[in-house]
């Protein structure tokens, strides 16, 4: 406790990111510090499972040490330890997993396991200290792409999930292959900006009628065949065109199931999150669909989207009001479902 | 003094506390892997075998490989977070000199000290390689203890690190007396030493009769006798991490929990491919 306050701690590790967060009653971020290992991983085009596992057991204790004094306290005030215990990977998620059982244990503060991508959902409940739920989540990320009904805090009902790819991969994939380097991301959205995104026709997969599923591998091979059609017929690669039509391709799909489903299910609200979140086009697309379908569309800031150390100390926060603490058992969960 | 150890780079994860008396007290998992699972545990029931609490801890040390790169960074990340959230110094133990301890405890408490003159400790890291050490036992006549008897002085022949079975085997050919071989590569390349130790007694004109009263893996007049520790006592055990680390807690050898940090022996496999180029080709085929 602190001023009164019950402060819950977050450990964030399940890919690239080392974070802790410390929130005061839940909602209340006092410290977001996260250690990005982007710059490591960028040499091998992408995340190295060991190297992250080498990163976040050398970063850690001083992510925590950091933490603690952006904060101002110690500790002594921690009330609750949370930590992601899954999906992600497995080398990753036992760093922050056995860091948190081992401070739980010695400082007996009750432990917390999260699902992380409760964790994306509830980043938006600290940048929106009004909402609560029920409302329409969309959560997309490097290895998700979900459409999810919140029904209560830390709960949820998949509406639609990929089939195949998760948006972010797809995009870390395709930046790869026209030469934009990793991650993708980010890369995608700036060439993007500079080009025309009715340049190439790319085709939508929307899957069968009524689906809220998502499948993004086509779509990639379409892009492949693309570059090779080009290439071979000697024609210079439009990349910021190409990078334009792709996010189109995949963005104009998310948006338009996510309003869909807010439709059916009558959400007035769809709360997005998890690093796709950033995506600017995805923005300009459920801000207009939402808005021609009387839903609200709401995001949190970038530092809040992508991996952290607060959103899980949110999550944790409201599972141990309901009760639900882990023992010392608390064993890392790869494959964890939402 | 009062010393956690940390022990979760082998099959067996366990945990240990040991005081200046020198006996430890152990907990060993009977999990496969379940580091993680059950460590904390372990940890609990040595305070509560001993009788001890958390706030008597004055040191924490951990096993720091190599081994399961997985399994050691368990360890490793609870002595870590021990040492920052009970404000105590951290200590790091080599794994294959907590084995040569281990062995060494074994062959001489198991009466006499068997007539061993080597302790050739290997860890399996597949594809014939092993992170190994052999270790040279001499019997100190020099430094007697409190009863008289005499202690041992340890050299390190074949120094800690990434070695080739084969390379192994080459170096127990030059040694003398008898060599115990013990770590879970004693599992994984019983049939390779087997056949290395058949080619020593080709060479050699008359076998002995016996090999020490263990389970002989080849002998010969004129190579060593090589023999295998027995399964109980073959791989990682926090006992023998805790005795030492309580040698090195005396000696002041410690460090902060930061500075606590896994000895892997070995890059990873994509550093080591974009040291070699062939990282940055399949990338460049890729695209």
């Amino acid at each position: 406790m602190l001023n009164g306050r019950t402060l819950t701690m977050g450990i964030e590790t399940s890919c690239d990111e080392t974070a802790v967060g410390i929130v005061a009653d839940g909602r209340t971020v006092l410290a977001n510090v996260i250690s990005s290992q982007i710059d490591i991983h960028t040499a091998y085009g992408g995340v190295v499972p060991e190297i992250a596992s080498r990163r976040h057991l050398e970063s850690i204790n001083d992510v925590i040490d950091r933490a603690l004094r952006e904060a101002d306290c110690t500790l002594d005030d921690i009330d609750v330890i949370g930590v992601t215990y899954g999906p992600g990977l497995v080398g990753a998620l036992l760093i922050g997993v056995a860091t948190a059982k081992a401070i739980s244990y010695a400082r007996d503060i009750p432990l917390v396991a999260v699902n992380h991508m409760h964790g994306h959902i509830a980043a938006n409940y600290l940048a929106y200290p009004e909402l609560e739920p029920p409302f329409l989540g969309l959560v997309v990320s490097g290895g998700h792409t979900n459409i999810v009904r919140v029904t209560d805090y830390n709960a949820c009902e998949i509406i639609g999930r990929t089939r195949d790819d998760a948006a972010g991969e797809a995009f870390d994939k395709v930046a790869r292959v026209i030469g934009l380097g990793y991650p993708g991301g980010p890369k995608v959205d700036r060439a993007a900006r500079q080009g025309n995104r009715d340049a190439i026709a790319f085709k939508r997969v929307y899957l069968e009628s009524g689906s809220y599923d998502f499948s993004f591998s086509g779509l990639k091979t379409q892009v492949l065949n693309y570059l090779n059609t080009e290439r071979q017929a000697g024609r210079e690669i439009p990349v910021n065109d190409v990078a334009a039509s792709f996010q189109e391709a995949v963005m104009e799909v998310i948006a338009t199931k996510a309003v869909t489903a807010a439709k059916e299910f009558g959400d007035d609200l769809i709360a997005v999150s998890g690093g796709v979140a950033a995506n600017s086009r995805l923005r300009e697309l459920l801000t207009q669909m939402g808005g021609e379908a009387g839903i609200r569309v709401i995001w949190p800031e970038p530092v809040l989207c992508t991996d952290n150390g607060v959103m899980i100390a949110c999550a944790a926060y409201y599972n141990w009001l309901k009760g639900e603490c882990a023992d010392r058992s608390l064993d890392a969960v790869p494959g964890l479902d939402f | 003094m009062l010393v956690l150890a940390i022990e979760t780079t082998g099959k067996n994860g366990s945990a240990a506390l040991i005081d200046e008396s020198n006996d430890p007290v152990m907990a060993l998992s009977t999990g496969e892997m379940s580091h993680l699972t059950d460590i904390i545990e372990l940890i609990d029931l040595c305070f509560q075998k001993a009788g001890r609490s958390k706030a008597d801890l004055t040191h924490v040390a951990a096993s720091v490989g190599p081994g399961s790169f997985t399994g050691l960074r368990i360890g490793v990340s609870v002595a870590r977070a021990l040492g920052q959230s009970l404000n105590l110094p951290c200590i790091a133990v080599p794994t294959l000199e907590a084995m040569m301890l281990g062995a060494l405890d074994f062959l001489v408490t198991e009466g006499e000290l068997r007539p061993v003159t080597h302790i050739c400790t290997i860890i399996n890291a597949r594809r014939h390689q092993t992170y190994g050490a052999i270790w040279s036992v001499l019997t100190d006549y020099e430094h007697l203890d409190g009863n008289g008897e005499p202690g041992f002085l340890i050299r390190e022949t074949v120094p800690q690190g990434q070695h080739m079975i084969e390379e192994i085997m080459e170096a127990i050919a030059g040694l003398q007396g008898t060599v115990v071989m013990t770590g879970d590569g004693v599992d994984a390349y019983r049939s390779l030493i087997a056949d290395a130790v058949g080619r020593m007694q080709a060479e050699a004109s008359v076998l002995p009769q016996s090999c020490g009263g263990f389970k002989p893996m080849g002998c010969s007049d004129r190579y060593p006798e090589v023999v295998e520790m027995p399964a109980e006592a073959r791989y990682q055990r926090a006992d023998a991490v805790a005795r030492i680390a309580i040698g090195k807690a005396a000696a002041g050898d410690t460090v902060v929990y930061d500075k606590l940090l896994p000895d892997y022996m070995r890059k990873t496999e994509a550093e080591m491919k974009l040291e070699a180029g062939t990282l940055s080709n399949k990338i460049r085929e890729a695209r």
